[in-house]
């Protein structure tokens, strides 16, 4: 089994989540109840323009048709036009794509930051108070409505302490960066705008931290347990044995392949903080995607939603592949992945 | 396994789950035990807890309006003078059921796939298991949320479209389940000795498959009331002036910076739930799976 074997499996698996997303949300757009025509005509519209736009969307035309137009246009990249905001959902997306990818990579840094030494501490000092100080984090983390921990961060470090603004991407008094790659934080650096940078940088804070504690402890947890491995192996015992010093065998000879397994699982993290981001998103007022969807939602914006779904599931098994793959180049023992 | 004494004790009907082990196991499992209290102590002040209330949760009282924690209303008051604590013990046994219907229903539908998809074996079984691939490939909330919103906001709804994104993981681990029972030799004894399909479905592989299903559930117990309430707090579930965790959060959102108590109160409820029931499945699976004892 080798790389371009795994690819070309995994490009077949991709393709059939493709078929199979793509059906679940054609199902479920059809499954709203009421006329989608009258929907996006308005309540006061004539029967006559109800007609013509159940005509252009062919939703006078068979269930087998208007999927195969779905898909159709799906592969070009059109993804629909959003009701809300009346521009096409593919524009929408990729203007508050970026904003939600910096919010991610920022939260999974914290949890990688974080999570990474607890992780190491617990499984040296395994069933020492620290190792259940450390699972008890863990436990702590997937168990807190993400949401609320938002709110109370926003109440104590925005409204008490007035560290931190409460919400937003960055000040209203501050022009946003020239839009080079979407991310303020790289676009700042690009321009050389300290003041943008600064006023990005303090507004992401508080989102990131809300949206990474809660993997702090599956990150924790996924590395201790890897630890725990690596430390009852020969090698390590032969490394001490040669008079290695403890700190050195752990950081320097277990770690490094304590990480290896764990790229599975940071990937995995990456996709769950992409959609936990909805969340974040909304209690912080982050122009992002998980806002937009919100409001596509409480608005009854089917082809937003549903443009949504696509894009995040295909992200979601884009990064899945990715990590694997990563995984295979770096483990060369390694020669299935299934 | 449920216990090392399960797989020679062959065709002998006998309980499913060997409560004098597991109650020794759980002794030496002390955060289990801690989930455990905790979840009977959600059951005790969500069941018990109203009669003792002169409260009614939607007792509108506008002379105590947002009132801050105190003798008589413990946790406080909100917008219209509601006791936040009635709220909240009302509150929790709407999440609380919440949790036990999803996960019954996504539980016994996607279990009864699993087995027979496993028993049944060849191309219906690949059929399935690749569908199943492709939901658990979708993000959860994201699949969650988008057929909410197309049942249309109610708990109702909310509550469907949790258990629907939640039965693959339950076909996947009931198939897993099935395959490695049917091919264990106990069960083949059984079979020399005559046993019925519907004997051995019954008494080893209910008996087996059953201890690690029943982790996954309480697992998903708490994520599944996460799931709630999360909904309710984005507008999908619950609708505010029901007294539900989250929904009570997505109004006490309003009111963060003045009247922390509001949103305070209801989300410890759930952090703690969540916190009982996660404890207790990571405890039922590490006493369920033999492999992990030694972590």
């Amino acid at each position: 089994m080798s790389f371009l074997n795994v690819i070309r499996r995994r490009l077949g698996f991709l393709f059939l989540v493709v078929v199979g997303v793509s059906l679940i949300t054609f199902a479920i757009s059809h499954m709203i109840p009421g006329d989608p025509a009258r929907l996006i005509a308005g309540e006061r519209a004539s029967d006559q323009i109800v007609a013509h736009i159940r005509e252009t969307l062919r939703l006078d035309r068979p269930l087998w048709e208007q999927y195969a137009h779905y898909v159709r246009d799906l592969l070009h990249g059109d993804l629909g036009t959003s009701i809300r905001t009346g521009r096409p959902v593919s524009g929408d997306i990729t203007a508050f794509f970026p904003a939600t990818i910096e919010l991610v990579v920022a939260a999974l840094l914290f949890a990688i930051a974080v999570g990474v030494p607890l992780g190491v501490m617990s499984a040296v000092w395994r069933d020492r108070p620290i190792d259940h100080l450390v699972r008890t984090i863990a436990v702590t983390g997937i168990s807190t409505p993400a949401f609320w921990l938002g709110l109370l961060v926003i109440l104590c470090f925005y409204g008490r302490l007035h560290w931190l603004p409460g919400g937003g991407r960055i000040d209203q008094m501050v022009a946003p960066p020239p839009l080079i790659t979407g991310f303020y934080l790289v676009d700042a650096l690009l321009a050389g705008d300290g003041v943008a940078f600064a006023s990005a940088l303090r507004h992401l804070i508080l989102p990131a931290l809300t949206l990474g504690f809660v993997h702090v402890g599956v990150v924790a947890r996924q590395i201790r347990s890897a630890m725990l491995d690596q430390l009852n192996e020969d090698y390590v015992r032969t490394a001490r044995a040669g008079g290695l010093s403890r700190l050195r065998v752990v950081l320097g000879h277990a770690l490094p392949n304590a990480l290896i397994p764990s790229v599975t699982v940071l990937g995995l993290a990456f996709g769950d903080l992409l959609y936990g981001a909805v969340l974040t998103e909304t209690v912080f007022a982050w122009p992002g995607m998980g806002s937009y969807v919100v409001a596509s939602i409480q608005s009854l914006d089917f082809p937003a939603v549903m443009g949504f779904t696509i894009v995040v599931s295909f992200a979601y098994v884009f990064v899945n592949l990715s990590v694997d793959l990563i995984y295979l180049a770096l483990d060369p023992r390694i020669t299935d992945i299934g | 396994m449920a216990s090392p004494t399960s797989a020679p004790a062959a065709a002998v009907p006998r309980a499913w789950i060997d409560w004098g082990y597991l109650a020794y196991r759980l002794r030496r499992s002390p955060l289990a035990v801690v989930g455990l209290v905790m979840i009977l102590l959600v059951f005790l002040a969500i069941t018990l807890g109203p009669q003792f209330l002169p409260f009614e949760p939607n007792m509108v009282n506008l002379r105590a309006r947002l009132a801050p924690p105190s003798a008589v209303h413990w946790f406080g008051t909100d917008e219209v003078g509601r006791d936040i604590f009635a709220r909240v013990l009302y509150g929790g046994r709407i999440s609380v059921s919440i949790g036990f219907f999803v996960v019954f229903l996504a539980g016994t539908i996607g279990t009864v796939i699993g087995g027979l998809s496993g028993v049944v074996g060849g191309r219906i079984d690949t059929i399935v298991m690749r569908l199943m691939d492709v939901l658990l490939s979708v993000p959860s909330l994201v699949l969650t949320m988008a057929l909410a919103a197309a049942l249309g906001p109610s708990l109702w709804n909310a509550m469907l479209a949790i258990a629907l994104v939640r039965i693959p993981a339950y076909v996947r681990l009931s198939r897993g389940q099935t395959l490695t029972i049917r091919e264990a030799a106990y069960v083949k004894a059984a079979r020399t000795f005559g046993a019925s399909p519907w004997q051995i479905l019954r008494w080893h592989v209910a008996a087996n498959a059953l201890p690690p299903i029943i982790v996954q559930a309480t697992l998903d117990l708490g994520a599944t009331i996460l799931m709630a309430a999360a909904l309710s707090f984005i507008g999908l579930g619950a609708q505010p002036p029901a007294a539900e965790w989250g929904a009570m959060i997505s109004v006490a959102r309003n009111y963060i910076l003045d009247q922390w108590w509001y949103s305070a109160f209801p989300g410890s409820a759930i952090l703690f739930t969540a916190i009982g029931f996660n404890l207790l499945g990571d405890g039922l699976r590490d006493l369920t799976d033999p492999k992990q004892k030694v972590r």
